[in-house]
């Protein structure tokens, strides 16, 4: 019995064995096997199937038709040369983030669609490298572009991005309603946006939703900060000297006139009125879009609303103008409005930067620019935009994009890394001020104050660094 | 004899634990990787400034000093507290509640356990949405009932003031995970002491109270706990929801500290954040066991 024991135990143990080393050199073989003869990463097949080209990854954030609006873009680079084949790759939403960590891991795309607000994080951190070179080789200068585009690819002295698309805000008006409240134009001065609002507006308070608004500072709520500029105001002061903490002007004199004038909506008509009604408003690109069916009379949006009352509402009939600002502003001929723009940069660690550069350099040409312009509904980053651009755009009111970006009054966010912190901050401050439940002289002065704490801790740490590697390569070396 | 017996079984014994260790290797490595790594780094991390592309430059507790006094952090600690000290009992009470009336003899019963259970089954991005339409305050479900009683409801999550009590609200709809459990705890109740209390002539609030409690309190405990942990890092509903408006009044902890971390990439900061969160969360954990010592009744074998 105990040899018949042993027998087994030792039959099970030769068998466990066996099979165990069976197990785990097939496993070991499996994955060997898997990595000599698996299938190709994409890259690798494009590499087969243009030997000789440098393939070049470009991360981009759009989905859906702006996506498909620069693959075509990039199809059109890929045939228009031999060297040099660019795969287009949509990453979606918090694409800054999902770079910051492939830099930071040393992976990153060789191009990377940003926002502007990004460049300066970017750009001190040493996460992109500057394209000064490439654009005085290829004669890209100041001259080239919007003035507030330019403004935009540049961080404390050095050019760092190309632009893909840029939107500035305007004053879209229904005509309808206009015409229905004896109006013939837009307002040109805050004072008679005021006015015609009050026009426009008509309450039912049995049936809230029935009501019409001419103008709500809350709709569509998409840049509660943007209203200081039409008042004359300022959120930020750079600094002198790069590396400096530049100043938070938040309680500005003319930032605080302008957040009184946002309360004066919920004053005049009523918060809780307001609440109520704009609790049905649909989604931006739906048809319940409140300026689209004729609820509100006059929004603040970027030339892409073209797009969407083109498919949502083709009948409409709108109007678009500058945003007006303060009438002793005299902003007629030199209008305020905000600019946001899509940038092209060059992520440190990119395995090939002088092919990265030259596809951002090819998609600066004019045609190329005003070809994604045309589709993604926006108006041109460029100095000058040719007539066809300009008389064949979806969009009938863009030759005004088109002046609030040539205007010295554009304005853009504030050119600082504490931009997503500071915005969070103005979101906050524009619902307690929305609701009453602070003036904008309480709050207003906290928000500086918080900020400029930030903004000196950045200046304090970046003089504790000593100064600034270019690139993410050089502080790895060093 | 000694000698070489001795050396196989220890040449067997490393072998054996030689496979083991390389069947769990996978998780072994990932858990060094992701988990243990990660976390002796954010303790690094939370004494110095960093960013994520920047080098980490040490600057000893400052960041721990900066959390005393950032009053976004305070707010967003006391928003997490009163959540917690109110979403918990107020849980816990309507779970055990309709454990025990699932627990009786009604009619389609698999029905109302199975209904009970599938809001924790819905992906919480969805519940979430549905959520905000059913709070909307002029075209949401729950106004409009509350209107045929003639109450007119606030403006759920658009009012700083309400808004914390749409998202308690929502927290206990989805109770069904602990429901399931107090179930069980309920079933597991010898049925003999509900009889040795009839014989008493003890009333049903009576065996609710003397019987069923003491009974399930060990479950209880373990649903406190993991509620306690769970409901201080409370941060998707939220985040979809309000988005932490109105001006804050519905901004947790997680959510300044993704924000630090991600979007204003203060790593650092955001790291000394999650270590305040780890003791904060350690000490209500051992505050709940110590208060729990007089008040669980674990059956003995």
């Amino acid at each position: 019995m105990r040899q018949d024991d042993q027998n087994h135990a030792g039959s099970d143990r030769a068998l466990g064995a066996l099979s165990r080393r069976a197990a785990l050199g097939a496993l070991v073989l499996g994955g060997a096997a898997f990595v000599a003869f698996g299938p190709d990463s994409g890259k690798d097949r494009l590499r087969k199937k243009y030997p000789g080209r440098v393939v070049l990854d470009y991360w981009e954030k759009w989905p859906g038709a702006e996506a498909l609006a620069m693959q075509s873009i990039v199809d059109d680079f890929n045939r228009s040369q031999d060297r040099i084949y660019v795969r287009f790759l949509t990453m979606g939403g918090a694409i800054d983030q999902k770079a910051l960590v492939a830099i930071a891991g040393g992976n990153p795309p060789d191009v990377l669609g940003l926002y502007a607000y990004n460049v300066p994080h970017f750009a001190e951190s040493g996460a992109i490298v500057p394209l000064d070179d490439t654009f005085a080789s290829r004669g890209l200068s100041e001259s080239h572009y919007a003035p507030i585009v330019w403004k935009m690819l540049r961080h404390e002295g050095r050019t760092w991005a190309g632009v893909s698309t840029v939107g500035t805000l305007a004053l879209y008006y229904n005509k309808a309603m206009f015409r229905e409240a004896g109006l013939d134009r837009a307002p040109r001065t805050i004072e008679e946006l005021d006015e015609f609002a009050g026009r426009l507006t008509k309450i039912d308070k049995q049936q809230v939703a029935q009501s019409k608004f001419g103008f709500l500072p809350t709709e569509p709520g998409w840049w509660p900060y943007v209203w200081v500029w039409p008042f004359g105001g300022k959120l930020f002061e750079s600094p002198e000297k790069p590396g400096d903490a530049g100043k938070a002007t938040t309680d500005d004199p003319a930032n605080l006139a302008a957040y009184r004038w946002v309360q004066s909506y919920p004053t005049k008509y009523g918060g809780d009125l307001i609440t109520a009604f704009s609790s049905g408003f649909g989604n931006y690109d739906s048809p319940q879009q409140p300026f689209l069916n004729g609820m509100v009379g006059m929004v603040l949006q970027g030339p892409w609303l073209g797009n969407v009352i083109k498919g949502r509402k083709p009948d409409l009939d709108y109007g678009v103008a500058p945003f007006p600002a303060l009438a002793s502003l005299n902003a007629v001929d030199a209008p305020y409005g905000l600019a946001e723009a899509d940038i092209l940069v060059v992520p440190s660690g990119s395995k090939h930067p002088e092919e990265a550069k030259q596809f951002i350099a090819y998609l600066q040409q004019r045609e190329v620019i005003e070809k994604l312009a045309a589709i993604h509904c926006k108006n041109s980053p460029l100095r000058e935009s040719t007539p066809e651009f300009l008389a064949n755009h979806i969009n009938r009111g863009v030759r005004v994009h088109d002046q609030i970006a040539q205007s010295p009054n554009a304005r853009t966010a504030p050119r600082t890394r504490v931009w997503p912190q500071y915005r969070d901050e103005m979101s906050a401050a524009f619902q307690a001020l929305w609701k009453f439940d602070a003036t904008p002289e309480q709050r207003l002065p906290m928000v500086r104050a918080r900020l400029q704490e930030s903004l000196d801790l950045i200046a304090a740490r970046r003089r504790d660094r000593g100064g600034l590697p270019t690139t993410v390569g050089e502080r790895i070396a060093s | 004899m000694s000698a070489r017996p001795a050396k196989l079984t220890r040449d067997t014994s490393w072998k054996h634990e030689a496979t083991g260790l390389a069947w769990i290797s996978p998780w072994v490595i990932g858990f060094l990787a992701f988990t243990a790594g990660p976390i002796v780094m954010s303790l690094y991390y939370s004494v110095t400034d960093y960013s994520l592309l920047e080098k980490p430059v040490f600057i000893g507790a400052e960041n721990y000093q900066r959390l005393a006094r950032d009053e976004i952090f305070v707010g967003a600690l006391k928003n997490t507290l009163w959540y917690a000290a109110v979403s918990i009992p107020l849980g816990t009470i309507f779970a055990i509640i309709l454990a025990a009336m699932l627990n009786t003899r009604i009619k389609a019963r698999a029905l109302f356990r199975a209904a009970m259970f599938i809001p924790t089954l819905v992906p919480i991005v969805a519940s979430a949405m549905v959520w905000s339409w059913l709070l909307n305050g002029q075209i949401g479900l729950l106004n409009q009932a509350l209107g045929w009683i003639g109450i007119k409801g606030p403006d759920w999550l658009g009012d700083r003031h309400v808004a914390m009590w749409a998202l308690i609200l929502m927290s206990v709809w989805g109770a069904g995970n602990a429901v399931v459990i107090y179930l069980a705890a309920l079933q597991d109740v010898p049925t003999s002491l509900y009889e040795a209390a009839d014989l008493d002539g003890v009333t049903w609030i009576g065996k609710f109270w003397h019987v069923t409690l003491p009974m399930i309190s060990p479950v209880i405990l373990f649903n406190v706990i993991t509620s306690i942990i769970g409901t201080l890092q409370v941060f998707a509903v939220p985040y979809i929801m309000t988005g932490g408006g109105p001006d804050r009044s519905t901004y947790f902890f997680t959510m300044y500290l993704y924000d630090n971390a991600f979007r204003y990439l203060n790593m650092g900061y955001a790291s000394a954040m999650a270590w305040v969160q780890l003791v904060i969360i350690l000490a209500l954990t051992a505050l709940t066991f110590w208060l729990s010592r007089k008040l669980v009744f674990y059956r003995s074998a």
